[in-house]
């Protein structure tokens, strides 16, 4: 399947002062001081993706006799409700392949090229409150106290776990179970402890790398591995149809599970949450695994945005293409890879081609460096102590 | 060409300010510069240290001018940092050197942004400070005109990298991301590329005239 191009602008929102990814590869990673715009453009392009999801699903009911669309919504609230707000300067432009999305202050204008590409899209933004899916899920917290991407989180993971009696994640020799009683759901962690006895404890009482960990490897296992788009996309035409009177009219020249390209885009915040260093590049391994190496014959396609502060996942951008390079398993290709800085409100690639074809990671080591440029300074220079 | 950089300079900074009310009157200011036609020089960060130009690998950049042309440069942060108490330059990006070969030959323009040391993201910095100084030299007809009839037209970052040393080596591994850059590689940036210029990262620079240049956009509405 040929490559889609896909294109982000933003200019005015929020730290961003104008920002440009000409070619958004299926893994893209952004680094940047905190507070310089990494998440907001991580919400920017999944509400982008969104918006360009349902007009995927308007062309193809259209092309099956609903005039109308039954899909009203306030593009500026979205934004309102991501906590990322539009202002009258701001500028987006989202292109994904003949479709072009553009906001500025003259409001939203949708421009489709009239092609026959369709495309089933999901967006699963795993946000970096879900030490808090624990809690949530035990209800002992009130759900109506979580932000969007919270509850959006909460609803997926919830949704992944009815769909697994256990998840085992091998790495860290753990399982995650759901009991049910009463009508009440329990979620436990089980595995071995330091003195080989098994332990049973419940998610919300496990350590916080267990707690941020869990919740993200079920979502991305369940959308990887029993998540049936096809079926997701006809339960919401039938709900839509439903709502607004018109299933009668619906005439479908084409059924869903026709429609080829399918795309799962998981936008993750701070994977590296209240994880210990081996463990970042073992959870780099699973996405890899899941959104590229288990996939490769599959039919739909996974792309993959990070937005990090850990010098481990980026230097293992560079082990992720050696291998791909050398054929070895677990690899993305260079092509693949982009990872960009986010400074002064605009994104800076890291990507040094020219044959070289690596990620410069090297911002990474800076603070370490500034950490013994002020002591060797404070020891005269030496770098031993006599 | 040194001066018309600095009355189109002097005319940009003074647009700049034209509806400042407030700002005073517009100081007089001497331009700094030096020609070196050595084959090989190292240069420094001029404000940091009294000579500019140093011996063969004691400095930040290292130029190979085998070809012998007779380089000016233009101590440009210099040159705006004096308009900075007056308020005419606040606030305005700027590279350290900006230096052009002045034999006739028109082989060079050149960019450069020197930076040595452990700054947090010294790079992403200098590629900012080349680019808006681009942008505000190509404010000005003649200059864009001048600039344009150099053969290469090349914006270079020079970040000089201080190796980490760590008590028994402890952190050294952290600088092995360091040591797997690429001595030259090719920055992209819209900014410096819709100007003409080609833009790389490089602490050695060889001038031996076989730069491609980019080819300027066509000036849009709106750089979408």
């Amino acid at each position: 399947m040929p490559k889609i191009k896909e294109s982000l602008y933003i200019k005015d929102i929020g730290p961003i002062q104008e920002a440009n990814i000409d070619d958004i590869t299926p893994m893209t990673v952004l680094i940047g001081k905190s507070g310089c715009g990494k998440s907001t453009i991580m919400k920017v392009l999944s509400i982008c993706r969104w918006v360009n999801k349902m007009v995927y699903l308007r062309q193809y009911l259209q092309k099956g006799n609903i005039k109308e669309s039954p899909f009203k919504f306030d593009f500026k609230s979205y934004f309102k409700t991501s906590g990322v707000p539009l202002s009258n300067d701001s500028v987006i432009k989202y292109i994904y392949d003949g479709n072009t999305i553009l906001y500025d202050k003259d409001g939203l204008d949708i421009n489709t090229e009239g092609g026959d590409f369709l495309s089933l899209e999901k967006i699963c933004f795993i946000t970096e409150k879900r030490n808090m899916i624990a809690d949530l899920a035990s209800l002992r917290t009130n759900r109506k106290d979580a932000g969007f991407y919270l509850r959006e989180m909460l609803d997926d993971f919830l949704l992944a776990m009815h769909n697994y009696d256990a998840l085992e994640i091998d790495y860290l020799g753990i399982r995650l179970r759901r009991t049910t009683s009463r009508g009440i759901d329990t979620y436990h962690v089980e595995g071995l402890g330091m003195d080989e006895k098994p332990y049973d404890i419940h998610l919300d009482q496990a350590s916080s790398g267990i707690q941020t960990l869990l919740p993200l490897v079920a979502v991305m296992s369940y959308y990887t591995d029993k998540f049936d788009i096809v079926k997701r996309f006809n339960q919401s035409i039938f709900k839509m149809l439903s709502e607004t009177d018109s299933l009668k009219d619906f005439r479908p020249q084409m059924n869903i599970g026709e429609i080829k390209h399918r795309r799962v885009n998981f936008l993750i915040e701070e994977p590296e949450l209240s994880l210990d260093p081996d463990s970042q590049t073992y959870l780099i391994d699973f996405m890899v695994n899941r959104c590229f190496e288990s996939h490769k014959s599959g039919t739909s396609e996974y792309s993959l945005m990070l937005a990090t502060h850990s010098p481990y996942i980026v230097n293992y951008l560079n082990l992720l293409i050696a291998r791909s390079k050398k054929g070895v398993e677990g690899g993305v290709a260079f092509e693949d890879i982009n990872a960009y800085s986010v400074e002064h409100g605009r994104c800076y690639s890291l990507r040094i081609a020219d044959g070289y074809n690596i990620i410069d990671a090297s911002s990474m080591s800076q603070t370490i460096s500034h950490i013994y440029t002020e002591y060797n300074k404070l020891n005269d220079g030496r770098t031993t102590e006599e | 060409m040194e001066g018309l950089l600095k009355s189109e300079i002097d005319k940009l900074l003074q647009a700049r300010q034209a509806r400042n009310k407030s700002i005073g009157a517009f100081p007089q200011v001497s331009i700094k510069g030096f020609s070196v036609q050595d084959p090989t020089f190292d240069l420094v960060d001029a404000k940091k240290f009294d000579t500019p130009v140093v011996p063969k690998g004691t400095g930040t950049v290292t130029y190979v001018n085998s070809n012998g042309y007779d380089l000016h440069f233009v101590d440009y942060d210099f040159y705006l940092s004096a308009f900075d108490s007056s308020r005419y330059s606040r606030n305005l990006g700027r590279c350290d050197y900006v230096a052009f070969d002045v034999d006739g030959r028109c082989d060079y323009f050149i960019l450069d942004e020197l930076c040595e040391g452990a700054l947090q993201n010294k790079k992403q910095e200098g590629i900012n400070q080349l680019a808006v100084t681009l942008q505000f030299l190509r404010g000005s007809t003649s200059l864009t005109t001048a600039m344009d009839s150099y053969k290469n037209r090349v914006c270079y970052l020079s970040v000089k990298e201080r190796l980490i040393a760590s008590p028994q080596g402890m952190a050294d591994a952290f600088n092995n991301p360091l040591q797997i850059i690429p001595p030259i590689y090719t920055l992209n940036d819209r900014r410096i590329g819709n100007c003409g210029f080609d833009a790389y990262a490089a602490c050695r620079i060889v001038l031996d005239g076989n730069t491609v240049n980019a080819q300027p956009l066509p000036k849009r509405k709106q750089n979408l």
